[in-house]
């Protein structure tokens, strides 16, 4: 089921159909609470689906892409310099550039990540976390009560610089995850997971968590949408918050009934608890050669400090 | 209170993974044993469900609205080492799926939102009906108090574990590598936000949802072993009395062990006289204050500074020992039995 486009809505829409007629902060937050599944779930559907089947990272084994991105995350967390940061970045840019990774999703979380860490980091730009030579003054000595600043506020080289390289750090780390993410269905990237050697329980947990997660949310969706087509005026917090309650109880019990049929479904078909995978996964040649590269590039890397 | 990858240094995400892997593995172990492997289905829906309740909005006074984390509902729905193992199984789908918290910051985000946070709450939880079948009220106390601890308990080691990023990893020059705030900065940033608003949210979502699961269907509150209301079996009453007398018992290691290795008083706790031994002169302050309270039993001893025989010490020592389980035993006993007398079911 979709939604239509003024319902997930969050701001609501004056052109929204009288049939439902919504008012108060009440539908608000319902509403709010809306939007924000019906995100999940278009991207719960588009999870484990692939931007684009051809593309060069596409065809490497899932193993040698989990090493990989694991190797150049943590590269990314203990280097310093900026030519080994601007190298890693450069890497994981060309991966998703020869892979054809793109995709709205890919560019929110892409934007997101590093934009929230410059928002996080903007105090550190200033002499009072970071003292140097001053980029930018931005007010004369500050006095509030006891507390004084007689050098006044202002943007210096090394908290610019700090809060630059903490960017780009991040930005890393989140291009080498997404081409993970997005390069490889999630079947195979938990398949991967298990013959790296993560143990069989969490595994399987992990896969039917992900298999289910829609179903769960379609739940959520439709506890939302009956709530916001019941509403007519604005009802009280504590009406609010019995909402809520009962939203997230009625949930709890559905996804019990859930996990129920699921187990029996699983029982019928011979599952006793055993994990057992018919892994065709393969490692060829490409993914040998990308491995030692990765390798050789992480050493390099890491040795540029 | 995800961390993304980057702010914390090797030296700190490398531990909490050494922290959190056992803690897993713990988890795994006595989900193992509690749940049949035929009911992993619940263990994965679970997870799907922890990571869908923090899509509920929560309406708060002033006209905002917040999410709730749900780690603490679920250790009390399921259980806490089965919350420690749904919650970090959703930490690790929102970091590599959807990339919310890093890669390498899944140990330390685990640690405090899947390990932490659900395993406070849980005990403020089962502390508050620790007797027989709770009230509505108590309840819904119970959860409200378990949620609001719960996740400012995780908050706070949040800040803690990025506060100590300057003095950790610094370069050459002093400046900070990865998260620059030190504990001065992060631990009011994070604690005013969660003890003013997040902390409501999650004790609201907490409280109203046992609430009402209590009231519609109470089974569902004690359906695992390790949530079923009830006494404590005696045998567990038995054990942690003479794991208490044991540890009484070996208190006097603590005497004999500075003298054997030729140690002074711990760091930080000096008398003004070994201060002032080691820096030549006492604190003004310090004099002023040392005085202000005369402990009944000064240094667990009651001779004080006066010097005694190393057996005669150790018997004193041993005693303080037994008064201080005592003590502390009682008050808590009488918290407990007068939050449990208030409660009209009792």
């Amino acid at each position: 089921m979709s939604l239509p486009k003024w319902l997930a809505d969050p701001g609501g829409n004056p052109s929204a159909p009288a049939s439902h007629p919504v008012r108060g902060n009440a539908a608000t937050v319902a509403r709010k609470g809306l939007s924000e599944i019906a995100k999940a779930l278009s991207d719960s559907k588009g999870r484990g689906r692939v931007t684009s089947d051809d593309g060069f990272y596409q065809r490497v084994d899932p193993r040698t892409k989990v090493v990989l991105t694991t190797l150049f995350v943590v590269a990314s967390t203990i280097v310093h310099s900026w030519l080994a940061l601007a190298l890693c970045y450069a890497l994981a840019v060309f991966i998703c550039l020869v892979s054809n990774l793109s995709g709205e999703r890919l560019w929110r979380v892409w934007l997101t990540v590093p934009l929230f860490t410059l928002v996080l980091m903007l105090p550190a730009t200033l002499n009072l976390f970071n003292p140097g030579a001053v980029l930018i003054r931005l007010s004369g000595p500050v006095s509030v009560g006891a507390w004084t600043i007689p050098n006044g506020l202002s943007v210096t080289l090394p908290g610019a610089l700090a809060a630059a390289r903490m960017c780009l750090r991040t930005a890393c780390c989140v291009t080498f995850v997404l081409a993970l993410a997005f390069s490889t269905p999630n079947t195979r990237l938990f398949k991967g997971l298990r013959s790296l050697g993560v143990p069989g329980l969490f595994v399987t947990v992990l896969d039917i968590m992900n298999r289910y997660l829609q179903a769960v949310s379609q739940t959520a969706q439709e506890i939302h949408l009956a709530k916001i087509s019941r509403t007519l005026e604005r009802s009280g917090l504590r009406t609010e918050h019995e909402w809520v309650a009962a939203g997230v109880g009625s949930l709890y019990r559905r996804t019990l009934a859930l996990s129920q049929n699921v187990q029996w479904a699983m029982v019928s078909r011979g599952y006793t608890g055993e994990v057992r995978t018919h892994s065709p996964m393969r490692m060829d040649t490409t993914d040998w050669l990308l491995l030692i590269v990765s390798l050789l590039v992480f050493g390099l890397v890491v040795g540029l400090g | 209170m995800h961390i993304p990858d980057g702010y914390l240094g090797p030296q700190t995400y490398l531990t909490t993974y050494a922290v959190s892997i056992p803690l897993w593995a713990v988890a795994s172990a006595v989900v193992k044993r509690r749940m049949p492997l035929s009911r992993v289905p619940l263990l994965a829906l679970s997870a799907a469900f922890c990571f869908v309740i923090m899509m509920f909005n929560v309406p708060i006074p002033g006209g905002t609205s917040g999410h709730a984390v749900g780690s603490v509902l679920v250790a009390i729905l399921l259980g806490p080492w089965e919350a420690v193992i749904a919650v970090t199984l959703t930490l690790v789908v929102q970091a590599m799926l959807f990339g919310d918290g890093g890669i390498t910051c899944i140990g330390a985000n685990s640690l405090t939102m899947a390990v932490l946070m659900p395993l406070a709450g849980w005990s403020v939880y089962r502390f508050m009906i620790s007797k027989g079948t709770p009230s509505l009220r108590r309840q819904m106390v119970a959860g409200v108090l378990a949620g609001y601890v719960g996740v400012n308990v995780a908050a706070l080691a949040t800040a803690v574990l990025l506060g100590i990023q300057p003095v950790l990893c610094h370069d050459a020059f002093g400046r900070p590598i990865y998260c620059p705030y030190g504990v001065s900065v992060t631990v009011p940033a994070m604690m005013i936000g969660h003890l003013a608003l997040i902390g409501i949210v999650e004790a609201t979502v907490t409280g109203f949802v046992l609430s009402y699961l209590y009231r519609t269907d109470p089974n569902l509150l004690g359906w695992t072993s390790g949530t079923t209301s009830g006494p404590v079996p005696p045998g567990r009453w038995q054990r942690l009395a003479i794991g208490l007398v044991v540890l009484v018992l070996l208190t006097p290691i603590g005497l004999y062990l500075p003298i054997a290795f030729h140690s002074g008083a711990s760091w930080g706790e000096w008398g003004s006289q070994e201060l002032e031994a080691r820096v030549g002169f006492v604190p003004k302050g310090l004099g002023r204050l040392e005085t202000t309270w005369r402990a009944p039993l000064p240094d667990y001893s009651l001779e004080g500074d006066k010097p005694s025989t190393l057996f005669r010490r150790a018997l004193t020592y041993t005693g303080a020992g037994l008064l201080g389980v005592l003590v502390v035993g009682s008050v808590t006993l009488l918290l407990r039995r007068q939050i449990a007398g208030r409660d009209p079911s009792r």
